[in-house]
């Protein structure tokens, strides 16, 4: 009994999953102003997973990747990582070099990163995350504050390891969403992971719900009238953008 | 590695901690094994992130993605049986957190997750003092002798460089953490390869007793 009490149900996973997707859909907005190019955001996926199966949920862990990660504090904490293949970065930092006209002809050419290119991909992860947030807040009036962004480039497990160790103190089931944003013609798919902690969990689903149903007192008709899924999440975007 | 091979193993003792679901598991899709290490047809064994595997040659164990994670390999040099355990967390967060509740959940192991398929096989593996625990009682009954037994470490990186170099990372207190309880059980510490801010992969060659350490854009080191 006590177990389940802890556990979202698959409902509730799923409402987080559509209300990440609209989320999700702002930092997409913000990732092509950034890179001026058309970015395309795949429905986020919640996943509910014992510790050894996260890496392997977005690919091999060993797979070499180049990852910001930034904290979050405040009335949700937590872990955010944003997520870039390896072999992508450099094509990523040149768009969002391009588009910033930072990019100049001589370092345009080498393909080896300097530390102003990861500063850049830093820079990518912390606008996105507030982007993200900033929604997060709009909605469910969560104040959240990401901290400074940190960046590594190395095989996925080891980059995520350290933040999984802790939150596995507590809990052996970890809640997980992952929203891709492929950018540049399926180019560049890139990872934002949010991973709330344990104590977070319940704190975010109570404020959605709280959201919820504020929303359909107020707009009555649109929002009870959804049954499927995808009608759902429809809905959920089109009430945000009126706002 | 034919099923036939696994099974003919389990009659003979050769591998331990096994069951139905585990033999799918570990079918080697591992194309990361080093050819120059290894000995034809020795099957390969994953440890996944807090999990234990205790074999024997000439099997091998390998573990990827250590970061802050800190691998720890016992070794039987006589009767070249060893262990591996991927460890998370430097100690168990309170009495009843890791261990006990661990216990509590290994009888109903449905409880806690959604698909149970997918619960960490043994999470005592999961903390340095349960998980050394563990693998020297796992060694004991497989038939180790304690005399003979010599430990290697390899991870306990701090992935994310930072202004504080100091203590708090989750990768050093792994370490320390580790380093005492061998102290503390006298087994000798033969060869590490820890710190450091890069992610490692490792195999553990149960023939030789060797450890290969990998890492990005790095060459292969034995230990």
């Amino acid at each position: 009994m006590e177990g389940k009490e802890k556990r979202l149900s698959e409902e509730q996973l799923d409402f987080l999953a559509e209300m990440m997707n609209v989320w999700a859909g702002n930092a997409a907005t913000a990732l092509t102003k950034m890179l001026q190019c058309e970015v395309d955001v795949r429905i986020p996926r919640v996943h509910a997973l014992a510790v050894p199966q996260v890496p392997s949920v977005l690919s091999d862990p060993s797979r070499p990747v180049a990852c910001v990660r930034m904290g979050m504090v405040g009335e949700v904490t937590g872990d955010l990582f944003f997520i870039v293949p390896d072999d992508q970065k450099i094509a990523l930092i040149r768009f969002a070099e391009r588009a910033s006209g930072m990019w100049n002809v001589e370092c345009g050419i080498q393909n080896q990163q300097s530390p102003v290119d990861l500063s850049v991909l830093a820079e990518i992860g912390n606008i996105l995350a507030g982007v993200y947030l900033t929604a997060i807040h709009d909605f469910c009036k969560l104040n959240i504050y990401h901290t400074v962004p940190r960046v590594a480039i190395d095989m996925i497990q080891s980059l995520l390891d350290e933040s999984l160790a802790t939150m596995s103190r507590e809990v052996e089931e970890i809640i997980m969403v992952v929203n891709d944003f492929i950018a540049a013609d399926g180019h560049i798919t890139t990872y934002f992971l949010v991973i709330p902690s344990p104590q977070s969990v319940k704190t975010l689903v109570d404020s959605i719900e709280e959201a919820r149903s504020a929303l359909m007192k107020g707009e009555g008709e649109t929002v009870t009238g959804r049954n499927g899924d995808g009608e759902r999440g429809r809905n959920g975007e089109r009430v945000i953008d009126d706002e | 590695m034919t099923n036939k091979r696994v099974i003919e193993d389990m009659r003979n003792g050769r591998i331990m901690m096994m069951n139905e679901k585990n033999m799918e598991r570990k079918t080697p899709q591992s194309a990361i094994c080093n050819p120059q290490y290894q000995i034809a047809d020795a099957p390969v064994r994953k440890c996944a992130m807090g999990e234990g595997i205790v074999t024997r040659a000439p099997n091998i164990i390998s573990s990827v993605g250590l970061g802050s994670c800190v691998a720890v390999t016992i070794y039987d040099t006589r009767r070249k049986i060893g262990g591996l355990a991927h460890i998370m967390l430097p100690n168990q967060l309170r009495n009843d957190e890791c261990g006990l509740r661990n216990k509590e959940e290994q009888k109903t192991p449905q409880s806690a997750f959604r698909n149970p398929q997918s619960a960490i096989r043994n999470p005592q593996y999961k903390c340095a003092d349960t998980a050394i625990a563990a693998l020297l009682e796992e060694l004991k009954s497989k038939g180790a002798v304690r005399q003979d037994l010599v430990a290697k470490m390899v991870g306990g990186a701090q992935m994310y460089s930072s202004y504080d170099d100091s203590n708090s990372g989750v990768g050093k207190q792994n370490l320390m953490s580790i380093k005492r309880i061998l102290d503390r059980e006298r087994m000798p510490l033969i060869g590490e390869d820890v710190g450091g801010h890069h992610g490692r992969n490792i195999e553990f060659y149960l023939d030789s007793g060797k450890v290969i350490v990998m890492a990005m854009g790095k060459g292969d080191k034995a230990i």
